[in-house]
């Protein structure tokens, strides 16, 4: 996954986009070190050290990991689990849809 | 109330000796998925090479001791409150089958009116195989009819419609899909604003509120450094919300 996160967040970085993560990994320390070994720069919540059944996941019933969410600019569930190339795709869509100020 | 900070003293070192134990099982199982060695035997699909290989590593507590440990503050402190928190980590934490099985028993037979088995009950279906499933319902059956306590109820509803499995990619029979709703809505009412509220819900919360089309709910939180942000401090921008894990 992390190479694919890496170069959609580095084109589109001049784009109206955020990866926004919610990390459920426990170890808060051994996750930073982690992040920077894998140059991991965009942003997350951290669900806190329950991991996987912390608040954030919980509440949004998440089962799988990862689970993916598109939201378009107005804050609307636009895609699900949309993976590769279909992210793209449908990122791409969603931004062509912005109206230009 | 001397005695019950010792008791607590003494479960967090305990508890903290084995967490680190478990952190340096699964560093070293990750510097040993990095070695040749490992890498040629995954990439052969050679499972008696990699359990070999696995088999180097050392468990947390594979000599036991810690388990002893907590054994022996059980036996302390038994048949008080105080001793409860040794006998839930003792049955759901410690390798050793027997030793499980004899904590879970403890806790059944002596300890299910105490309001500290929360972590126990919700997580008490995993000791269907030491116990038996019989046993499990019964379990918290019991805490359902005679606990003072709506958070155990709670939990104990919870545990009740999660032994009941929805098949992978197929539905419950109805009635059976009607005693699991009733008693996730029981864990729920019990529990008002907890995980285990939240977790009962989530079915009902992904049905109403996440689904395509729908305004995405906000997320208050912190990042990995602590600094506090919203979901909806991004409205504006395209995002794509990732849960993820390093593992």
């Amino acid at each position: 996954m992390y190479p694919h996160e890496r170069s959609l967040v580095k084109r589109l970085a001049n784009a109206p986009f955020a990866l926004i993560g919610v990390n459920s990994d426990r170890d808060l320390g051994q996750l930073k070190e982690r992040c920077k070994e894998e140059n991991i720069s965009w942003r997350s919540f951290w669900n806190g050290p329950q991991g996987t059944r912390g608040p954030i996941s919980t509440r949004w019933n998440v089962r799988g990991w990862p689970t993916i969410y598109v939201i378009d600019h107005e804050g609307v569930i636009r895609y699900k689990n949309t993976r590769g190339e279909a992210m793209d795709k449908a990122v791409d869509e969603l931004l062509a849809a912005i109206p230009s100020k | 109330m001397a005695a019950q900070g010792d008791a607590k003293a003494t479960y967090d070192k305990l508890k903290a000796e084995y967490d680190k134990a478990g952190k340096a099982y699964t560093s070293a199982s990750r510097a040993l998925q990095q070695t040749d060695e490992y890498k040629k035997a995954r990439d052969d699909r050679d499972r008696a090479a990699m359990n070999k290989l696995r088999a180097t590593l050392k468990r947390p507590d594979a000599d036991g001791a810690i388990t002893k440990s907590f054994e022996t503050a059980a036996a302390k402190y038994a048949g008080t409150d105080d001793c409860v928190q040794f006998l839930v980590w003792l049955s759901l934490s410690s390798p050793n089958r027997a030793a499980k099985k004899i904590a879970a028993e403890t806790i059944a037979s002596k300890h299910l009116g105490s309001a500290a088995i929360g972590e126990f009950l919700e997580n008490v279906n995993r000791l269907q195989r030491d116990l038996g499933k019989d046993r499990v319902t019964e379990i918290l059956e019991t805490v359902i009819a005679k606990s003072g306590h709506d958070l155990m109820k709670a939990s104990a509803h919870f545990s009740i419609a999660s032994a009941i499995r929805v098949p992978r990619g197929s539905t419950l029979p109805p009635d059976q899909q009607k005693t699991r709703d009733e008693h996730m809505a029981k864990a729920a009412a019990l529990a008002p604003g907890t995980l285990l509220a939240m977790r009962a819900e989530g079915p009902k919360f992904q049905e109403k509120r996440l689904q395509i089309g729908m305004a995405a709910p906000d997320i208050e939180g912190t990042d990995l450094d602590g600094v506090s942000f919203k979901l909806s401090d991004y409205r504006g921008k395209v995002v794509v919300l990732d849960f993820w894990g390093d593992w």
